[in-house]
């Protein structure tokens, strides 16, 4: 007994070993300034450039965010902006998530066997990876242009002239411009996923396939049953990230459409494309620094929410 | 292993040595900039020649080069944390922010009033904030009409007379367009700074004096806008640069698809370099005649310096009409001082142009942030372009939000 | 089987044609690129031919004149708008052309034609005064004008100016070649691939089909991910205010036509008037310093990110503590806030510690990166426990089972986060623009000493993508080095078990 309780100790003992130089780090450099930021949300501008002299406006920041009032028109909401970033963000992550989990799982299928020259295309398209976001943007940017685009210019051959990449192009219509810079960030990063799931891949052994072929099963049975299940920490990581990148996102759309085409919905003018990270950010650069804070606290207690409720179900469903 | 190998030489290469450049004695002034290359040689020029001067023996300046990209964030965390500079050169738009932030010093104590008649009226009064004067105007450009000449003969106009009005300027501009061949008359920017010129042309203010009261909903703002608006909706003659994703006026003239351009001096040499026949005209004039926006830099004191006076004396060198005819003469730029534009010879006529349209350039609208005007007004001068909202009902939404989101900071 | 044997033939031929169209055009822009990197080298400015010399010009105009008297004579009351008529331009344009361009061409070093381009010659009449342009063509090709402008002053027309413009150059000559070359490689592969096919049994011929539809979609795949390299690399040729040029007939076709090197030259500071410089701390102001800095910043980030993160990954993964998965959600909740919110207080403690400025503050609070701990900890999840058990029982220690098993498993992984973090760090800008002590030139990073050549309002494309391409040297270098363990590190995987 007295053994075991002396070998759990010890246990424990390397773990915080192995686990100390990150967490001293952490709590040096990251904690201080996460619970600073915290703080910060109760406060309103500064009013000069010393840390010191804030104005305490209690919770009416996150109220500024979440809080409705009311007009001659009716209710309003305090800030139609914010609830619509949400909704562009859930868009983004809807499309981007999936799709790029598809690419990358894809591609690393295809590049998985014994294909000639499959270091080639693996480094191939892991290489744009490497690629500055802003230069990418750029880059996409000048692509999707209308009249001037290569796009542009391709559809004339098959579409004629007269059609909407050649007119208004992806990025100038509230409706395309979304997917379209989605597209552009799945192509740039398809290959990061690739590589991860490639790693993955070639820990399973084939012996697990062979048995399975013995039993008779089927290649989409195989794959259903036996890849997804042992892929699925890295497609949650691509999952959760996935989240996060949507959630934060910023230089794309900077670089792209600077919140987008304009939309009109509710008497508001909004940003087809101003997703949460892009509406933060323009908070940030404007001076408002308390209400940033509150927006990111909001967003992060929001993804708590959801991700509670998810594992409710899950578990509800094995049940 | 090799990599420790390869460790170490970085280790070595990258060792810096102190520097060390305390002149013998004197006080330094920190005077943070954000030049160029051949700005930054001429401004070490004009530094020493002021310490020459036998009344600056006891003063250095050194003068610490940003990038203009990111000066704000850097001068912004340097002063939280109290280490800022003595004095340095920032873009327009950031003296307010500076102000209201209680860290530039109120020039009036030095007695700035004596002098300041002798600056053009728009650039300075970007640094007038809350009825102090808290910097100096320090470089200044304003738009002015690019047209392509080749384009203008083929249309079969005098390419030696750009349109002098806005009435002129859509009759030309219909002339100008063909839209088949996607040629247009015009290509234009939606944001706030872009339109300026519009409503300066109309006499239309956007914030009132003292900085509590929107004005976009005023009578001469809202047709300001509808004409800048009409120009696409209406008359066509606008391509829709504009738009996210569009090609650009600069881009568009660059390829000799937009007949007229709204740009500043700094195109001038890279549409030379371009070898399209162009010339500079003055912004059409509205119901109040030509103006145009400003733009540039200002050099601001800081409070947290302690030799204010001698900041001010080399910044009143430093503004005053010889050195900026020397610095204008050898940058091509438009000098700050009036009494310096007899001074200056210019053999680029389109330089010439610029010097007259800056006379008339009214100041820009003073807010803390001016980043979060354009957030707010942007959108709704782009619904207007769309068709999605009235001109009016767009600059009232934009007050709202300007009186909310932007006045109260 | 007989059956199937048109669709196979109809399909192969297929992507033949498709082979063919991929393989002539990526052949023949890699060329291209390839002709454009030797050119910019060697590229001479175009070299104006002499302005007529005086006599000659005063002989000219005196042709010029007389005709032009001739006509204004012979139809009295003679406007501008008669001399802008076609007719006109067709009589003078015969003067014009035998007079002056036959006699003259020599001078010129040129073989012009007689021809006068009539669309674009023209007559013009301005509040500045009356001009007459001839735009004559170059005779091979019809690329290239040479503009002559007279103006009208008083009675008299002066030869005012003579204009060359779009020369046949380096490029254009060369434009030929390349396409012959990129012709020829195709007919090659195309060859070769009808010999494999036929070499092939019967039986397995669908499979060459697919394997081939496989790789022509891999092929293009390929092409549009890399396509933003080769866009910025070819802009990085480009001068300064042609970046946006359009090629109106073939969009892709993006090399410019007169390639040049001044560019690099700028980012590398090797211009004329920076080697005069004197000051001896300017002189090390350069782009070499810049880039050592970032390289020491950005290899000794990763390095211990990388360590940290997988040693705190092991403990997540694969070891006990109390409270471990609470920890591990908590760590994950605090990814969810951008960095933009910590920037400030992070300074302020940094400054706080004395720190401000040096090369070690640039990464130092970013050394912890929960980001890299999630990554590795999810792909140690992947690694079967049995195989740590059996290394337990063998006797090795904590250390070991850590350094001899998980790190060579997971050798894949820990160099993409290698990889990333120095990338992250090499790019860095806004952090590293907050730190930086600028009292010190010296020790400026990489994107922080591409900025300040950033001026207000230049949008120079070409030289913020030549900036882009040296950037992008050390990372892709990196890369290739890396490419060798990962297909070894990824192998080893599957060999084990």
């Amino acid at each position: 007994m007295i053994v075991s309780i002396l070998k759990m100790k010890k246990e424990n003992f390397s773990s915080l070993l192995f686990l100390l130089p990150f967490l001293l780090l952490f709590g040096i450099f990251l904690l201080f300034p996460i619970i600073y930021s915290f703080f910060l949300s109760f406060y309103g501008s500064p009013k000069d450039f010393s840390l010191s002299n804030l104005e305490w406006v209690g919770i009416s920041n996150y109220v500024q965010i979440l809080g409705i009032h009311q007009t001659p028109a009716g209710w309003k909401l305090n800030d139609p902006s914010f609830w619509w970033s949400l909704v562009v963000t859930l868009f983004y992550g809807g499309i981007s998530i999936p799709l790029g989990i598809a690419a990358s799982l894809g591609l690393a299928i295809l590049l998985n066997n014994k294909l000639a020259g499959k270091n080639f295309f693996r480094s191939a398209f892991f290489l744009p990876n490497v690629l500055d976001m802003l230069v990418v943007g750029v880059i996409w940017g000048l692509i999707y242009a209308p009249k001037y685009g290569a796009l542009a210019q391709i559809s004339t051959i098959f579409l004629g002239k007269d059609n909407f990449l050649n007119t208004t192009g992806l990025l100038g219509s509230g409706l395309t411009a979304l997917p379209a810079v989605v597209i552009a960030m799945i192509l740039k990063g398809a290959g990061f996923g690739m590589i991860l799931f490639l790693a993955a891949l070639q820990n399973i052994p084939e012996a697990i396939y062979e048995a399975a072929d013995i039993d008779g099963a089927g290649k989409w049975e195989q794959f259903r049953l036996i890849t997804i299940p042992l892929l699925k920490p890295i497609l949650i990581f691509m999952v959760i990230t996935g989240v996060i990148g949507s959630l934060n996102a910023f230089t794309e759309i900077y670089a792209m459409t600077s919140g987008g085409p304009q939309v009109v919905v509710g008497g508001e003018t909004l940003g087809s494309t101003s997703v949460s990270g892009y509406y933060l950010y323009k908070q940030f650069e404007g001076g408002k620094y308390g209400y940033a804070a509150a927006i990111s606290y909001v967003l992060l207690i929001l993804t708590l929410i959801v991700t509670f409720l998810q594992q409710k179900l899950f578990s509800a469903e094995h049940r | 292993m090799a990599f420790a190998v390869f460790y170490g030489l970085l280790l070595i290469l990258s060792w810096n040595q102190v520097v060390s450049r305390t002149p013998d004695g004197r006080t330094v002034l920190a005077f943070w900039h954000t030049y160029g290359d051949e700005e930054t040689s001429i401004l070490k020029e004009i530094i020493t020649e002021w310490e020459k001067k036998p009344e600056n023996a006891g003063w250095a300046i050194r003068a610490i080069r940003l990038p203009f990209d990111g000066h704000k964030p850097k001068l912004r965390t340097a002063l939280t944390v109290g280490l800022g500079p003595d004095m340095a050169r920032v873009d327009w738009s950031f003296v307010a922010e500076l102000a209201r932030k209680n860290s530039t010093v109120d020039l009036s104590e030095f007695g700035f009033d004596k002098i300041k008649d002798q600056y053009v009226p728009g650039p300075l009064q970007t640094n007038f904030i809350d009825g102090k004067y808290q910097g100096f105007p320090e470089q200044t450009n304003c738009l002015a009409l690019y047209y392509n000449k080749t384009m203008f003969r083929k249309a079969g106009l005098d390419p030696d007379r750009p349109p002098k009005t806005w009435d002129e300027f859509i009759e030309m501009g219909k002339k100008l367009t063909n839209s088949d061949k996607g040629i247009f008359a015009f290509g234009m920017d939606n944001s706030v700074w872009f339109s300026l010129p519009f409503f300066n042309t109309f006499g239309a203010k956007l914030i009132s004096g003292d900085g509590t009261k929107c004005l976009l909903n005023s009578e001469e703002a809202v047709k300001a806008i509808q004409l800048k608006a009409d120009l696409f909706l209406t008359h066509k003659i606008e391509a829709g640069a504009w738009r996210a994703g569009g090609t650009t006026p600069e881009q568009g003239f660059q390829n000799q698809l937009y007949a007229m351009i709204l740009s500043g001096p700094w195109n001038l040499p890279k549409f030379i370099n371009s070898k399209i026949d162009f010339g500079i005209g003055l912004i059409p004039a509205g119901p109040k005649g030509t103006s145009s926006n400003v733009g540039g830099n200002n050099a601001v004191i800081f409070k947290s310096s302690k030799y204010p006076k001698a900041c001010y004396d080399f910044l009143v060198y430093f503004t005053s009409p010889e050195v900026q005819a020397r610095w204008c003469q050898k940058l091509s730029q438009i000098p700050v001082n009036m009494k310096a534009y007899d001074l200056v010879k210019f053999e680029d006529k389109n330089l010439n142009v610029f010097l007259e349209q800056m006379k008339t350039t009214v100041g820009n609208p003073v807010v803390t942030s001016f980043e979060m005007l354009e957030n707010v007004v942007n959108p709704e001068l782009e619904a207007i372009l769309t068709g999605q909202k009235t001109a009016s009902e767009a600059m009232r939404d934009a007050c709202l939000k300007v009186e909310t989101k932007v006045l109260t900071q | 089987m007989k059956n199937m044997s048109p669709i196979r033939i109809v399909g192969f031929v297929a992507l033949l044609a498709v082979l063919m169209t991929i393989s002539v055009g990526i052949f023949g822009q890699l060329l291209k690129f390839g002709t454009m990197v030797v050119v910019s080298f060697t590229h001479q400015p175009v070299v104006n031919p002499k302005f007529p010399p005086a006599s000659d010009l005063k002989a000219f105009q005196q042709i010029i004149n007389k005709f032009f008297e001739a006509y204004n004579s012979s139809d009295p009351g003679n406007t501008i708008e008669h001399l802008s008529s076609s007719s006109t331009l067709e009589k003078t344009k015969e003067a014009f052309a035998s007079g002056f361009v036959k006699r003259y061409q020599n001078d010129f070093g040129l073989s012009l034609s007689g021809t006068v381009n009539k669309e674009e010659s023209f007559v013009q009449d301005s509040s500045l005064g009356a001009k007459i342009v001839y735009r004559t063509i170059f005779d091979k090709e019809k690329k290239g004008n040479a503009d002559f402008e007279f103006v009208r002053e008083g009675e008299v027309w002066k030869l005012k100016t003579v204009d060359f413009t779009r020369l046949r150059t380096t490029m254009d000559k060369s434009g030929k070649f390349v396409q012959g070359a990129a012709f020829s490689i195709s007919y090659l592969i195309i060859v070769v691939v009808i010999l494999k096919w036929l070499k092939t049994p019967v039986a397995r011929r669908y499979d060459f089909l697919k394997m081939l539809f496989l790789y022509e979609a891999l092929v293009i795949g390929v092409v549009v991910v890399m396509f933003p390299f080769f866009w910025m690399f070819s802009t990085a040729f480009k001068a300064s205010g042609t970046e946006l040029i359009f090629n109106e007939k073939n969009p892709f076709d993006i090399v410019p036509n007169e390639p040049t090197i001044n560019n690099f030259k700028r980012v590398l500071k090797m211009d004329p008037e920076q080697e005069a410089q004197t000051d001896p701390i300017e002189k090390k102001n350069n782009f070499s310093t810049y880039f050592v800095n970032s390289l020491l910043v950005a290899t000794t980030a990763a390095f211990f990110v990388t360590l940290l993160s997988a040693m705190a990954a092991y403990v997540f993964s694969k070891k006990e503590l109390p409270y471990k998965n609470a920890l591990f959600g908590f760590l994950l909740a605090t990814m969810m806030i951008p960095g933009l919110m910590f920037m400030v207080p992070q300074f302020f403690m940094i400054c706080k510690m004395g720190l401000c400025g040096t090369k070690l503050a640039m990464f130092l609070p970013h050394l912890a990166s929960v980001f890299g701990v999630f990554m590795l900890k999810q792909f140690m999840d992947t690694i079967p426990s049995s195989l740590l058990e059996a290394a337990r029982i063998d006797g090795a220690s904590e250390w070991q089972v850590f350094s001899v098993v998980i790190i060579p498993l997971a050798m894949p992984i820990i160099l993409t986060l290698f990889l990333l973090t120095f990338l992250f760090h090499w790019s860095n800008f806004l952090w590293q623009l907050i730190v930086t002590d600028f009292a010190n030139p010296l020790s400026i990073t990489l994107p922080v000493g591409l900025a300040l050549f950033r001026g207000q309002y230049t949008s120079e494309i070409g030289q913020i993508m030549s900036a882009s391409c040296f950037s992008i040297v050390p990372i892709a270098v990196l890369f290739l080095i890396a490419q060798k363990y990962f297909i070894e590190g990824m192998t080893q995987g599957a060999v084990k078990e």
